[in-house]
């Protein structure tokens, strides 16, 4: 994946969407408008995780990023392409992975390995890059044990890492997850976040759509969507400060930065806010303990 | 008092008897009183979906037994349309279970079958999307494929609410659903047992909605019910749970930590309320630490 790494320092544009709007049914005498007006640039390299209450514009969104859906007015530039231009449909569905919630919906062929070797193949690579890659694919979401089953005998989670590693075989600059982890085992989520880490520390841009605000802190950036607008846009830390504000949005803070900040309303020595439970285990190992208690 | 679900020695093998045989239960044991909000978790793969098809009777016992509401799921005589009227499932992705046009059909449809008069389905209807926080006027009319994904969502499960079933089996309720719907959904499942008497069985993977709701809990590991208990006792062994690819909820993830650093606070918190009070209990939080930090 080294063509995804941007050279140090120099910065590249992944994305950029120009005052987007985007109505769905907009003949019909219940317009919607998922969009209103989005403003948005995400460098090359960036883990950007997309929150907001549902029906804020997350999945419309996505779906712009590798033209599935198109703005009903404004422009979006994928690596400079403008997915209005037919021409650079392919090259754009080449950058930009999908992995949605609903795993059933995108898997398509009747053995696990066939499946994650579709995208590749109809890229025309040669039958040992093809072989080569669905393994890698498969090696990194753990399910090269279950290569040779029919993937409707998988569970949901195993369905979801068939589709993941579909994805990371076309080698994308970009992997837009919408939801990809709602569907699974806390350690399912575990191991589908790790293997995003660990694509980002490769160079791969994430765009990560979810509900869990546990799992929104592991971004480098958290946008909050509000009726089709930005509403926040900063780091977790920035964001995550701002519980009320959030909690106006439909959203919340994951519990542990609750904990930190009823803990910091009654010592404001405490930081605030905390995002892992790592750290508020850290902190509070740094308070002093009542006496008796303790050891 | 007799169970309202009873579950004994159940197994069951998908494609039994072909080269694709996969045993799915090997052994799983429950019991459910009514009114109980019993939790059913475990890692993907662990067999909860098929469980849960055996107790509207979806799939029949292949060797064990299942018993609902006095009914034999065995039986092959069994009355399955009406076991079906009073086990409500609703499914990961109900959703995909939309039919109708307008948002105020699809959630009728059930009493309508069920041939309930017009001003009985109308208020059935009501009361339901109420129940998921869909306002009646605002939505009834609506497009139903022109809703959001979590809108989609409620519509099903008002539909399913709408037939008012006395036990109500939610497989990954909230999976979907953003914080603010998901808390209120969940404060309604709990208001489904508080005011109208149903049983509920609850599938997840959020361990956070598990230890917020569950009364008792059934853990899953490999087709078998492998541990059993009050949320409390389950959630205090963090260890053992992440040995099986589950975890606690957060904030008992912050105590376990605490713990292995030496410090004796309690693991077997469920909420945000009960840590903090812990936290106030074992360390000194008075303000005199901030000056002399400052």
């Amino acid at each position: 994946m080294s063509d995804a790494l941007p050279s140090s320092g120099e910065r590249t544009s992944m994305i950029t969407l120009e005052s987007v709007y985007h109505t769905y049914d907009a003949q019909k005498p219940h317009p919607v408008m998922a969009l209103r007006g989005i403003d948005l640039h995400i460098e090359q390299g960036e883990y950007v995780v997309l929150i907001g209450r549902n029906g804020s514009g997350k999945s419309t969104l996505a779906k712009h990023l590798n033209a599935l859906l198109l703005p009903s007015q404004g422009e979006v530039f994928i690596k400079g392409m403008n997915t209005k231009d037919p021409q650079h449909l392919t090259a754009i569905r080449h950058t930009v992975g999908m992995v949605f919630q609903v795993p059933d919906n995108q898997i398509i062929a009747t053995v696990v390995e066939e499946d994650v070797a579709f995208g590749p193949e109809n890229m025309g690579l040669p039958l040992e890059e093809l072989r080569a890659r669905v393994d890698e694919a498969l090696t990194v979401v753990d399910m090269l044990d279950h290569r040779t089953r029919p993937p409707h005998m998988l569970s949901a989670g195993q369905k979801q890492r068939v589709v993941i590693a579909g994805a990371i075989a076309m080698r994308p600059a970009c992997l837009v997850l919408d939801e990809a982890t709602a569907m699974l085992d806390p350690r399912g989520r575990r191991d589908v976040l790790d293997t995003v880490q660990q694509l980002h520390a490769q160079g791969v841009t994430i765009i990560a759509i979810t509900h869990f605000m546990h799992e929104a802190v592991e971004g480098s950036r958290v946008i909050v969507l509000d009726q089709g607008t930005i509403a926040m846009d900063g780091t977790p830390r920035e964001v995550f400060s701002q519980t009320d504000r959030l909690r106006q949005l439909g959203l919340d803070v994951p519990p542990v930065t609750q904990l930190a900040e009823r803990i910091h309303r009654r010592q404001p020595a405490f930081p605030t806010p905390l995002l892992s439970v790592e750290e508020c285990v850290e902190e509070l190992c740094r308070l002093p303990q009542s006496t008796g208690v303790g050891g | 008092m007799t169970p309202v679900l009873q579950v004994e020695e159940l197994h069951h093998t998908y494609l039994r008897g072909t080269p694709f045989e996969t045993v799915s239960l090997r052994g799983v044991n429950m019991e459910v009183h009514q009114g109980e909000i019993v939790s059913i978790i475990g890692p993907t793969g662990s067999g909860k979906s098929t469980l849960i098809q055996h107790l509207n009777g979806l799939i029949r016992p292949q060797e064990g037994n299942v018993f609902v509401l006095g009914q034999d799921l065995r039986d092959p005589d069994l009355d399955v349309k009406g076991l079906r009227r009073q086990v409500g499932m609703i499914f990961q992705t109900p959703e995909q279970q939309l039919f109708e046009q307008y948002v105020g059909d699809d959630i009728a449809f059930g009493p309508r079958n069920y041939g309930l008069d017009r001003t009985e389905v109308r208020q059935r209807v009501k009361k339901a999307m109420g129940m998921v926080g869909l306002g009646f006027e605002e939505f009834k009319d609506r497009l139903t494929f022109s809703l959001s994904g979590g809108e989609m969502r409620k519509v099903a499960i008002a539909g399913v609410l709408a037939l008012e079933p006395r036990i109500l089996v939610f497989d990954e309720p909230t999976c979907g659903l953003d914080p603010e719907t998901s808390s209120e959904f969940l404060t309604k499942i709990k208001e489904l047992r508080d005011e109208e008497e149903a049983t509920i069985i609850l599938v997840s993977h959020d361990m956070e909605s598990v230890a917020q709701l569950a009364d008792r809990i059934y853990v899953l590991l490999q087709g078998q019910s492998i541990l059993e208990g009050t949320s409390r006792q389950l959630f205090s062994q963090a260890g053992l749970l992440r040995s099986y690819g589950l975890d606690a909820p957060q904030v008992g993830q912050v105590m376990h930590g605490l713990r292995h650093r030496g410090i004796k606070v309690r693991v077997d918190l469920l909420s945000v309320s009960e840590a903090e009070e812990e936290i106030g209990r074992c360390f000194d939080l008075s303000q005199r630490q901030a000056e002399t930090g400052a």
